[in-house]
C-alpha cells in the first residue's frame, strides 16, 4: 500500500518535470507560427492557422542560412584542428618517453582554470593590431580554449589502453607517422567522439567571443544573430521566435538521435575536467 | 619500440602544434593582461602607466563594479539554491535505470545542449510583460495584481534570470549526481538494505558520503560558471534595469569593449580569474578525499 503511494508520487513528480522542461520549448514553437497580432491577442492556445511567414522572412530577408553556415564552418574547423593537435600531444605525453611529459600535461591542464574573460582584451588587441580577420582570430581562440580539455580526455583514455598493438606495428616496421594514423587514431575513436561533441557544442553555443571578434555582419554566428532580438526596441516577435526555433532545432535534432552519447560525453567532460 | 618513443625530434613534432597554439592564446595573453591592468589605454593614445590605480578605482570609486560583485554573489547563491538540492533529490529519484526514468533523465538534460543565448531569449519571451506566458497565466487566474514587468523591475530581474538559468542546468547537475550514485558499488547498498536500513538512512549514510567527488565537481562547476555568467545577463536584461543585474563579466565587457577602457577591463577580468581560482581551490580543499 505504502509502496504504491510512493510510486504514484514519483510518477507525478516525473510528469511535472517533463512538463516544466518541455512546455517553454513547446510554447515558443507554437507561438512562432502565429502572426504578430495573434501573439498579442491569443498568447496561449494554438494558432488559428499555422502561418510559416516568419520562417520565410528570416531565411529570405534576414539571410539566416548564412549565419547557420558560419557557425557550422567555425565549429567544424575548430573540431578538426583540436582533434589532430590534441591527439598528437596526448600521444606524445602518454606514450613517448621524455623528462617533461608530466610537466607538460600539468601546463595544459592549467588552461582549464583560466576564464576566457581574463584574456579577451589582449587577444582582441593582438588580432586588431596584426590585422588578422576577426574570423581567423575567433577560430584560433576557439581552438586554443578547447585544447586543454581535449588533451585531458584523450590522454586519459590512451593511458587505459595497452600498448601491444603499437609494439606489434613497430616490429612490422611502421614509422611513427603511420603508427599514429593507422593505430592510435582508430584506438582513440570513442574519446575523439567525446571531444568532438564538447568542442562543437562549445563553439556553436558561444556568444561572448563572437561579440568581441566579429564585426562584419556577414561573418556573424547564429548566436550573435539571435542575440540581436533582445532589447525592448524589437517588436516583431514572430521573427524572433522562428529564429530561436531555427537556432535551437539542429541541437535538439542531434540530441534526440544520440542523447546517450551526448550525455555521456558531456558528463566525461564535466567529471574529468 | 623504445628507440622510436625516445626520438627527440618526433616528440617535438607531436607536441608542437598544440603547445604553440595553446601557449600563444592562453598563457601569454594572461600575462599580458596582468601587465595591461597597470595601464590606462584606449588604443588611440599611447598606453599610460598608472600603477594600481585601476584596482584602487574599482574598489573605491566604481559603485557599479561593487554592485556587479554583489549581484554576482547573489547570482551564485541563488543558482546553488535553485539547482543543487533539486538536482540531488531528482538524481536519487531517478537511478533505477527503468525506461521511463531514462526518458526523464534525457529530457531533463536537453536544455544543457541548447545555447545560453537561445534559452535566455526563450525566457525573455516568457517573462515578456505583454505577450509573455507568465503574465497571461496570472491574468487568466484572476491575479491581475501580480502582473509584472518581470525583467524590468529591479526587485525581480535577477531572480528571474536565475530561474531561467536553473531551468537550463538542473538536469546537468542531476546527471552529474546520477553518475556518482551509479558508481557506488551495488553490494554496498544491498548490504545496507539487508542490515535493515530504510531509504532515508540509505541516502544519509551510504549515498551522501560516497558523493563527495561528484559534489566537488558540481560545486566547482556551478561556482566558476556563475562567476563567468554573461550570456543570460547580456540577452535578458543587458545588466539593467539601473544595473540591478550587472554582473562582473557584463561590467567587464561594458568597460573594455563599449567604453574602450582596455586596462580597466583587464583588471576586472583578472579579479574574475582570481575569484574562480580561489573558490575552486577552497571547494576542493573542503571536499577532498581522505586518503
Amino acid at each position: 500500500m505504502k509502496k504504491t503511494t510512493i510510486n504514484i508520487l514519483r510518477y507525478a513528480i516525473f510528469v511535472t518535470l517533463l512538463l516544466v522542461i518541455l512546455l517553454p520549448l513547446l510554447f515558443v514553437l507554437i507561438s512562432s507560427f502565429k502572426s504578430n497580432d495573434e501573439i498579442f491577442l491569443n498568447p496561449w492556445g494554438l494558432p488559428e492557422r499555422f502561418d510559416p511567414e516568419s520562417y520565410i522572412t528570416i531565411f529570405v530577408t534576414n539571410d539566416m542560412l548564412r549565419y547557420l553556415m558560419n557557425s557550422i564552418i567555425y565549429a567544424t574547423i575548430t573540431c578538426v584542428v583540436v582533434i589532430l593537435a590534441s591527439a598528437m600531444a596526448a600521444y606524445a605525453i602518454t606514450r613517448m618517453k621524455w623528462k617533461y611529459s608530466q610537466l607538460c600535461m600539468a601546463y595544459f591542464l592549467m588552461g582549464i582554470m583560466v576564464p576566457i574573460h581574463a584574456l579577451l582584451v589582449p587577444l582582441y588587441i593582438a588580432v586588431a593590431r596584426m590585422g588578422l580577420p576577426g574570423t581567423t582570430g575567433l577560430v584560433l581562440v576557439y581552438i586554443a580554449s578547447a585544447i586543454p580539455t581535449a588533451i585531458f580526455i584523450l590522454a586519459g583514455y590512451l593511458k587505459g589502453v595497452p600498448s601491444e598493438l603499437e609494439e606489434a606495428a613497430v616490429i612490422d616496421g611502421a614509422t611513427v607517422g603511420v603508427l599514429f594514423r593507422k593505430v592510435i587514431l582508430p584506438i582513440l575513436k570513442p574519446s575523439i567522439a567525446t571531444v568532438t561533441i564538447l568542442t562543437f557544442l562549445g563553439v556553436w553555443n558561444d556568444l561572448i567571443l563572437g561579440l568581441v571578434f566579429l564585426f562584419k555582419d556577414r561573418t556573424k554566428t547564429v548566436q550573435l544573430f539571435i542575440s540581436q532580438y533582445s532589447g525592448a526596441n524589437y517588436t516583431n516577435y514572430g521573427n524572433m521566435l522562428s529564429s530561436i526555433v531555427v537556432a535551437v532545432f539542429p541541437m535538439i535534432l542531434v540530441y534526440t538521435f544520440m542523447s546517450e552519447k551526448l550525455v555521456n560525453g558531456m558528463m566525461q567532460g564535466a567529471v574529468k575536467g | 619500440m623504445d628507440k622510436v618513443m625516445r626520438n627527440k625530434k618526433v616528440i617535438i613534432v607531436f607536441i608542437a602544434p598544440a603547445m604553440i597554439l595553446f601557449t600563444l592564446i592562453i598563457p601569454v595573453p594572461l600575462v599580458v593582461s596582468m601587465g595591461l591592468s597597470f595601464f590606462k589605454w584606449n588604443l588611440l593614445e599611447a598606453p599610460q602607466f598608472i600603477g594600481l590605480d585601476n584596482f584602487i578605482r574599482l574598489f573605491t570609486k566604481d559603485a557599479i563594479f561593487l554592485t556587479s560583485v554583489k549581484n554576482t554573489l547573489i547570482y551564485i547563491l541563488l543558482s546553488m539554491l535553485f539547482q543543487l538540492p533539486a538536482a540531488y533529490f531528482l538524481a536519487i529519484l531517478c537511478t533505477r535505470g527503468k525506461r521511463f526514468e531514462r526518458l526523464v533523465r534525457n529530457v531533463m538534460f536537453l536544455p544543457s545542449v541548447v545555447s545560453g543565448t537561445a534559452v535566455s531569449l526563450i525566457f525573455y519571451f516568457i517573462y515578456h510583460p505583454e505577450v509573455g506566458i507568465v503574465n497571461a497565466v496570472l491574468k487568466a487566474w484572476g491575479r491581475e495584481d501580480l502582473v509584472h514587468m518581470w525583467l524590468a523591475d529591479e526587485k525581480t530581474a535577477l531572480l528571474c534570470v536565475c530561474i531561467a538559468v536553473a531551468w537550463q542546468f538542473i538536469g546537468y547537475h542531476m546527471l552529474i549526481y546520477v553518475t556518482g550514485i551509479v558508481a557506488i558499488p551495488m553490494d554496498m547498498i544491498e548490504a545496507a538494505r539487508i542490515d535493515g536500513a530504510g531509504t532515508w538512512q540509505l541516502i544519509c549514510r551510504i549515498i551522501t558520503p560516497n558523493m563527495k567527488p561528484v559534489l566537488r565537481v558540481s560545486l566547482v562547476l556551478i561556482v566558476t560558471s556563475s562567476f563567468k555568467t554573461f550570456d543570460a545577463i547580456y540577452v535578458m536584461t543587458g545588466g539593467g534595469p539601473a544595473h540591478a543585474t550587472e554582473v562582473m563579466a557584463s561590467h567587464m565587457y561594458e568597460k573594455a569593449f563599449l567604453q574602450q577602457r582596455y586596462g580597466y577591463g583587464c583588471a576586472i577580468g583578472l579579479i574574475l580569474f582570481v575569484c574562480c581560482l580561489v573558490c575552486s581551490t577552497v571547494i576542493q580543499r573542503i571536499l577532498r578525499d581522505k586518503e
